[in-house]
């Protein structure tokens, strides 16, 4: 090869990149990217002895992560334009047959081209280097934690991921465009490596096994799988993330290789596509054949035309040509105004028709419906559980994606419908005819949104099996017809829109593509912003919310408004685009006043744009006045201002009875409620003044005593009412109220759920959070911005040794509640029905309380009804899939439960399937609400009914939060959530079988150790109430080690301590704590030391032991097989751990104590060849790295 | 009646491509004659409305067009020298999407209106082939078809027979003659004798400038009598060439060719002496052509020449 030839090529070709808009877009990015793209978003942080230890943002991990993502998604578009279009611009631009027509080789024409994208591409790379280094080493990062300079901390991922990602991405797209000369076949390799990313990050299914996984890895082309999972493990310390290097891993060298190899062999088979016979498809001189039989004829070099005279007399038949040719005239051909919308029509026909003749827009549809199999094969409940997959489901989940999808594809397909009569050179012609110039531009959008449309019907067709496959499937058209039909339209349409205006401004199409690609990350990223909301998402990505018990009846106006302020946007912006764009070359000269142009412009725009206005100032109207609109907030600061310091402490008489009347109206979203409190006097002073605290939902309420209105001050929320004469010491007053609310009171913000509704889809209503009811007191959960409000202290570590008392206006109370609904509804209530009326089309039931409870819960739905006795299920006919499997563990809890912690003290024992625009559980006593996507939508996991453990667990907070209410102390949560779950483990042990237990707490155990902050894990006796402990701590280890506490006391034991406990506080007058059920479970200890030094380990430190086998042995002997090892301990703790050897006969096992700094030598003699050593064959300690306490001997 | 008026065109550079040209254009065929890059192409396509001028006025039957193109396109059938069509779509489709842009109707419909004028232009054949996989000439031959759709006023052709073979040259010849008995067609070309044989009038433009507007015969009729051919040795035919370069435009010659050895020498003699073995020819609108360009004859040489 000729070297300076190549240099020439890549001379010409970086020149040519570099003046390019494109590529100063490029650096833009790039550098817009090094102040916003977050480097440690993926790493952990942690808790050191003096403080919080935060990851370093120029560490080599921090900078692999930026540089693996940045490389990805940025560099790899621009990568992808400037190596792709490389070679077809020649073609477009007719060089190459001059440029090929010299001693340039094919090799040396794509070592050129390559050098020389590479080298603009690597300049802005550099750009990119040095304003992070700038950034970090200099600036001081803007407030991240920046640690020491180190050089090898930015080589090291710029070698590793940021080199590879350009070299592949624009090697790929040269070979791409080498070989089929199509621009829309080159945006297919960024389209397809960006919508690759998710699967590759994310996708990973319980069957996928390592092997699976180390496979992806290997093909992953960001290498950022083998990253988040290898160089980033879970269980590595911020210390070791801030000053360790990423271990040299060969999985990584070989993704590395795969992935620069496959794009090198590529690029290598790309010169047999260059050059003028490369280049023949679409090129290639057709024969001619003609009715004269004259083919091939030679050009003659003689111009002469012959001896005809000056001007040729019509009709007249050129010499030669045989049968005379009637006159033009006798085809009567008239050109006539064109039609514009017949026109219109034909244009865009005849787009599809030639949108149909592209392979790679079939291409883009299969990526698209990976992409959708990819997401929505994973789809996991709020217990991180698989669920069942439903039409409405999918359509929502995978809406915004989807959407994000189609907005990459149209960007392609409207430029290059736009540019295309440019490159073909027809649009000069196009241009010169009397069609309207809108009509002229409008069809290519709308021929795209058809191509688009028809993609997403071939999406949802393939879809289909997704659903169907499972058993049960129930497939349903409507919700994929709706959402990513009708609703997805608008989207579609603004940004085609947005895509003509663009390139109708800047007429080139590379500049369109980089600035449309840049909109769309920029929008990406705004969208996960919390300041989004219903003006401003206009992809209503993250919005939607599906139920199968009826759907979008959340938030319909804002979706109405929201899509209509879009479309008719997307008309401005098309009329605009309309003005903007320019048929006719202006002359700079004769450019008329900016006045006139935007005068002229007004006219056809402004129609659109006041319409679309006017939707804007609406919906904007509506969230502002939404309950999490600014509306709400102010009201919210100002209950907060006017009442907290005079409130929040003020003396409350306790409820001893509540009584209501509801009449619920779904369709109207409204409920009518009268109620009465029993107030007590309870002090030793009077009360005349009580504050209660009123929701906006409640609207507005009117307070009345024996009939008689009474004086209310209304202070933002905080209803304080007067009574007269004042409540004295021991004395009690019947106060009623009523009020219409309406729940919600208007639109959400942005989208997404609610936890308290009436919609003809369901009722749920309760006063646990947001009260749907008057509550005594001040809320101190209601929020003001956070400059307003002070920190509020930590709790002491002593907090919560001693039991609180239960506060007056957290008092327990009996109920009468009488709700009012229409027929088609049912109705459960906390309490017992004792009455049940149907009077002109309408219901009437009457539900009592006897025992006190400490919240309300109503729910009313369209349901059928699974019973047995005094316990049922209520569920959507449709969803019956899991219905037996719950009602198994309604009636096994209910049975078990009172067996091990105290009988069940209420009568009913109900579960209400509830819409999914909430996604938890909420066990209100007698009275469970489940979001549809709980436990009905849940799949096995392992053989493991997942619907059967989260049932129990919800039952278990019967006992668990409502029979026995925590304090607030640390640890307190353990009380709750630890408890349920440990709850659930028991009936899925007892009730499903030793091997389904054993399978639980495996699952327990990985989801623990998959989501634990190794530097921040707090003792599960140092969670806070507040949130401020880890969910994996509370639900999944305090299980496990309520569970192991087994093994110090005694299962029976146990329990029986259990009972004392519940037993002592049941009467709900104090909150305990975690001290006192351990207390309590002390006493029941046969061995009180060896209880304390578990106690110690477990509840009060973060002790993770990790077993390994060494230097194992295995010899026959006379009386058996010997299986000799050293059992050691390479995590955290003293504990004992049974260590077997498996034969065909079964496991031999026995018990050892083992500790970090002491090795157990371990002999067990079996008497058949042992086939595998096992540590803790029965699951009954929690560990780190179980697998690798198994040895597989044959 | 096609009036332009003082039209002048700077590109930014500035670049002057017209100068201030001014031309009526009559009913029938108008032939534009320059060589490449004297403003012709920049004159049709403001013409054709696609491109504003920096000064002067079009004005169509009194009508001043110059700023409203729209006015023009409904009327107008063009033919630009450099353009292509969609190469995913076939022959008739490609012309059948024309003929709607340009709101054509026909009484039999547009299906066998396109078959009809594939037929003329000899691309029926070929009609249901993708024009992605047409040569040079049979675009050009699609083009023509789509520029002579309709009952256009005003045809602009731009290079009419460029790459086609003889025979289509007189099958286009014969159809932009039948054209031009009822409407403008403005033929923009750089080969002579297209100009000769199909226009009766015709415009010399050389760098944005019209030298001349005239007609065929009177441009021949301005060199008879001048114009010698002969034959001569090739040394002596370079000596000739030498004498014309020397003689200050009392000589010039058109053309040389080498033939077996000798020269066949055409040349023009203001007055004076012939050549030896010199003798008359008539003159072809080539010399005319030629001459003009170099500025051997003037402008006022020619009847009807700018004013």
């Amino acid at each position: 090869m000729n070297e300076s030839r190549i240099l020439t090529v890549a001379a010409a070709e970086a020149r040519s990149a570099l003046r390019r808009p494109l590529w100063w877009l490029l650096v833009l990015g790039a550098v817009v990217t090094t102040l916003s793209l977050s480097s440690t978003a993926a790493l952990p942080s942690g808790d050191g002895p003096s403080g919080p230890i935060e990851p370093y943002a120029n560490s080599v991990h921090a900078l692999s992560f930026f540089f693996g993502l940045s490389g990805f998604l940025l560099f790899g578009f621009f990568a992808s334009v400037l190596g792709g279009m490389s070679v077809i611009r020649d073609d477009e631009h007719r060089v190459v047959d001059l440029i090929h027509a010299t001693p340039l080789t094919a090799e040396e024409y794509v070592t050129g081209k390559l050098a020389g994208v590479g080298a603009a591409l690597g300049v802005a790379l550099v750009v990119q280097v040095c304003a992070l280094a700038g950034f970090y080493e200099v600036l001081g990062a803007g407030g991240a934690v920046v640690g020491p300079f180190d050089l090898v901390n930015y080589a090291y991922p710029v070698v590793a991921f940021a080199l590879p990602a350009l070299f592949g991405f624009a090697g790929l797209a040269f070979a791409v465009g080498a070989r089929t000369r199509q621009p829309l076949s080159v945006m297919v390799v960024p389209a397809l490596l960006v919508f690759s990313l998710p699967f590759f990050l994310t996708w990973s299914p319980p069957w996928l096994g390592a092997v699976g996984d180390g496979v992806l890895m290997t093909l992953d082309p960001s290498g950022l799988r083998w990253y988040l999972r290898v160089a980033l493990a879970p269980g590595l310390s911020v210390t070791e993330v801030n000053s360790g290097a990423i271990p040299y891993d060969g999985l990584l060298l070989l993704n590395r290789m795969i992935w620069v190899g496959a794009t090198a062999f590529l690029v290598w088979r790309a010169r047999r596509w260059v050059g003028p016979a490369g280049g023949s498809r679409g090129r290639a001189a057709a024969l001619e054949t003609s009715a004269s039989g004259s083919e091939r004829g030679a050009r003659s070099a003689d111009p002469q035309f012959g001896s005809a005279p000056e001007g040729v007399a019509s009709g007249a038949v050129a010499p030669g040509m045989g049968a005379r040719t009637p006159p033009l005239r006798d085809l009567e051909m008239v050109s006539r105004r064109a039609r514009p919308y017949r026109t219109l029509a034909a244009l865009v026909a005849t787009e599809l028709r030639g949108a149909r003749r592209q392979p790679l827009l079939w291409g883009l549809t299969a990526l698209l419906v990976g992409l959708v199999w990819s997401e929505g094969a994973q789809s996991f409940g709020p217990f991180g559980e698989p669920l069942i997959r439903t039409s409405g489901g999918l359509a929502t989940q995978l809406f915004g994606t989807l959407s994000f999808a189609m907005c990459t594809v149209l960007l392609f397909v409207v430029v290059e419908g736009l540019h295309r009569g440019r490159v073909v050179g027809v649009h000069e012609v196009e241009f010169a005819t009397p069609t309207p110039t809108w009509v002229l531009l409008a069809s290519r959008p709308l021929a795209a949104l058809g191509v688009c449309l028809a993609m997403v019907g071939v999406v949802i067709v393939t879809t289909i099996p997704l659903i169907v496959v499972q058993p049960g499937g129930r497939l349903d058209l409507l919700p994929f017809l709706l959402v990513w039909g009708a609703l997805m339209l608008p989207t579609l349409a603004l940004w085609a829109a947005v895509t003509t205006l663009v390139y109708s401004s800047v007429r080139s199409r590379y500049t369109t593509y980089a600035i449309g690609f840049g909109l769309l990350m920029l929008s990406l990223r705004y969208l996960q912003h919390s300041s989004t909301t219903w003006v401003t998402n206009w992809t209503m990505a993250g919005t939607l919310q599906w139920s199968d018990m009826g759907p979008l009846q959340l938030d319909r106006i804002a979706i109405v408004l929201n899509r209509a302020w879009v479309a008719t946007l997307a008309l401005t912006t098309m009329a605009t685009a309309i003005v903007v764009f320019r048929r006719t070359e202006r002359d700079p000269a004769t450019r008329t006043s900016v006045g006139v142009r935007i005068g002229r412009a007004l006219r056809p725009v402004a129609p659109f744009a006041v319409l679309s206005g006017i939707f804007v100032v609406l919906l904007g109207a509506e969230v502002r006045a939404g309950f999490q609109g600014e509306a709400a907030r102010e009201v919210a600061e100002k209950y907060w201002r006017m009442n907290a310091a005079r409130w929040s402490d003020a003396s409350l008489p306790t409820r001893s009875h509540v009584a209501l009347e509801i009449l619920l109206e779904p369709d109207a979203g409204r409920a009518e409620v009268a109620g009465r409190y029993h107030l007590i006097n309870r002090h030793d002073r009077a009360l005349t003044r009580i504050p209660f605290t009123v929701r906006p939902a409640l609207g507005s309420v009117e307070w009345s005593v024996e009939g008689r209105g009474i004086p209310v001050e209304d202070r933002s929320g905080l209803h304080v009412v007067t009574l007269s004469p004042a409540l004295a010491p021991g004395d009690s007053v019947r106060l009623n109220f009523s009020f219409t609310g309406t729940y919600p009171a208007g639109v959400t913000r942005n989208g997404g759920g609610t936890e308290q509704f009436v919609l003809p889809s369901g009722v749920v209503l309760h006063t646990l959070r947001d009260s749907f009811l008057p509550q005594p007191g001040f809320d101190a959960g209601i929020r003001p911005r956070e400059a307003l409000r002070p920190v509020p202290p930590e709790p002491s570590e002593s907090e919560g040794e001693e039991s609180q008392l239960r506060p007056p206006g957290a008092s327990l109370f009996t109920t009468t509640i009488t709700v009012d609904v229409p027929a088609a509804y049912r109705t459960a209530v906390v309490g017992h029905r004792v009455q049940s009326d149907t009077v002109a089309g309408r219901v009437l039931d009457r539900w009592v309380t006897r025992k006190p409870v400490g919240d309300i819960s109503v729910l009313a739905g369209r349901w059928a009804e699974r019973r047995e006795g005094s316990t049922a299920l209520y569920h959507l006919p449709e969803h019956d899939r899991n219905v037996e499997a719950m009602f198994d563990a309604l009636l096994a809890a209910r049975t078990s439960y009172s067996r091990w912690f105290h009988p069940y003290p209420w009568e009913d024992l109900k579960l209400s399937e509830v819409p999914g625009l909430t996604r938890n559980a909420i066990g209100f006593p007698t009275n469970i609400s489940f979001s549809e996507h709980l436990g009905f939508r849940s799949q096995p996991v392992n053989g493991l009914s997942t619907a059967f453990v989260v049932t129990a667990h919800e039952v278990a907070h019967q006992w668990w939060g409502n029979l026995v209410s925590a304090g607030t102390g640390p640890g307190s949560d353990h009380l709750v959530e630890g408890m349920a779950s440990y709850a659930s483990l028991l009936l899925v042990d007892d009730h499903l079988g030793v091997e389904a237990g054993r399978s639980y707490r495996r699952q327990l155990e990985a989801t623990y150790l998959s989501s634990r902050r190794v530097d921040r894990e707090p003792a599960v006796a140092r969670v806070l109430p507040t949130g401020g402990g880890s969910r994996a701590v509370t639900v999944d280890k305090g299980a496990w080690v309520q569970w192991m506490l087994h093994d110090v006391i005694g299962r029976e034991r146990a329990l029986a301590g259990l009972r004392d406990f519940v037993d002592a506080y049941s009467s709900g007058t104090s909150l305990p704590g975690l001290p006192q059920m351990l207390a309590h479970l002390r006493e029941r200890a046969p061995d009180p030391n060896a209880f304390d030094r578990f106690v110690d380990q477990w509840f009060f430190d973060t002790i993770l032991p990790e077993f390994g086998v060494g230097d194992l042995v295995v010899e026959e002997e006379a009386t058996g097989w010997a299986v000799s090892f050293v059992l050691a301990n390479r995590g955290t703790g003293d504990v004992e751990v049974d260590v077997g050897v498996r034969t065909e006969a079964g496991m031999s096992s026995r018990r050892v104590r083992i500790s970090p700094t002491r090795d157990v030598p371990v002999r067990i003699v079996v008497p058949q060849r042992p086939s595998e050593v096992v540590v803790d064959p029965d699951v009954q300690v929690l560990q780190n790295h179980r697998d690798r306490a198994r040895i597989r001997l044959d | 009646m096609i009036e332009v008026r003082d039209l002048v065109k700077v590109y930014p550079g500035p670049v002057p491509a017209l100068q201030g040209v001014s031309l009526n254009l009559p009913p029938g065929m108008f032939g534009l004659l320059g060589p490449n890059g004297s403003g012709k192409t920049t004159f049709m396509r403001i013409l054709a409305g696609l491109l504003d001028p920096t000064a002067g006025k079009v004005f169509w039957d009194g009508e001043d067009v110059t700023r409203r193109p729209e006015r023009v396109w409904p009327r107008l059938g063009l033919l630009p020298q450099d353009f292509g069509f969609y190469p995913d779509l076939t022959g008739r489709e490609m012309l059948t999407y024309l003929l709607r842009l340009k709101g054509v109707e026909a009484p039999g419909g547009l299906t066998d209106l396109s078959a009809e004028l594939l037929e003329r232009v000899n691309l029926t054949d070929a009609a249901d082939r993708r024009t992605g996989a047409y040569s040079g000439g049979m675009k050009r031959r699609l083009g023509i078809a789509q520029a002579i759709a309709g009952d256009p006023k005003l045809l602009i052709i731009d290079e009419p027979t460029a790459g086609l073979d003889p025979e289509e040259r007189m099958r286009v010849a014969s159809l932009l003659s039948e054209l031009a008995q009822h409407r403008t067609v403005v033929l923009s070309t750089h080969i002579v004798d297209d100009v000769a044989t199909l226009c009766p009038r015709l415009a010399f433009i050389r760098s944005g400038r019209l030298l001349a507007s005239t007609s065929p015969g009177r441009a021949r009729a301005a060199l008879r009598g001048r114009l010698l051919e002969g034959s001569v040795e090739a040394e002596a035919g370079q000596n000739l060439i030498r004498t014309a370069e020397e003689s200050a435009g009392r000589i010039a010659v058109t053309r040389t060719l080498l033939r077996e050895g000798r020269s066949l020498v055409r040349c023009f003699v203001r007055d004076g002496a012939r050549p030896d073995g010199f003798e008359p020819v008539e003159p072809t609108l080539e010399d005319a052509y030629v001459l003009l360009m170099r500025g051997v004859v003037g402008p006022a040489s020619m009847d009807e020449a700018v004013a």
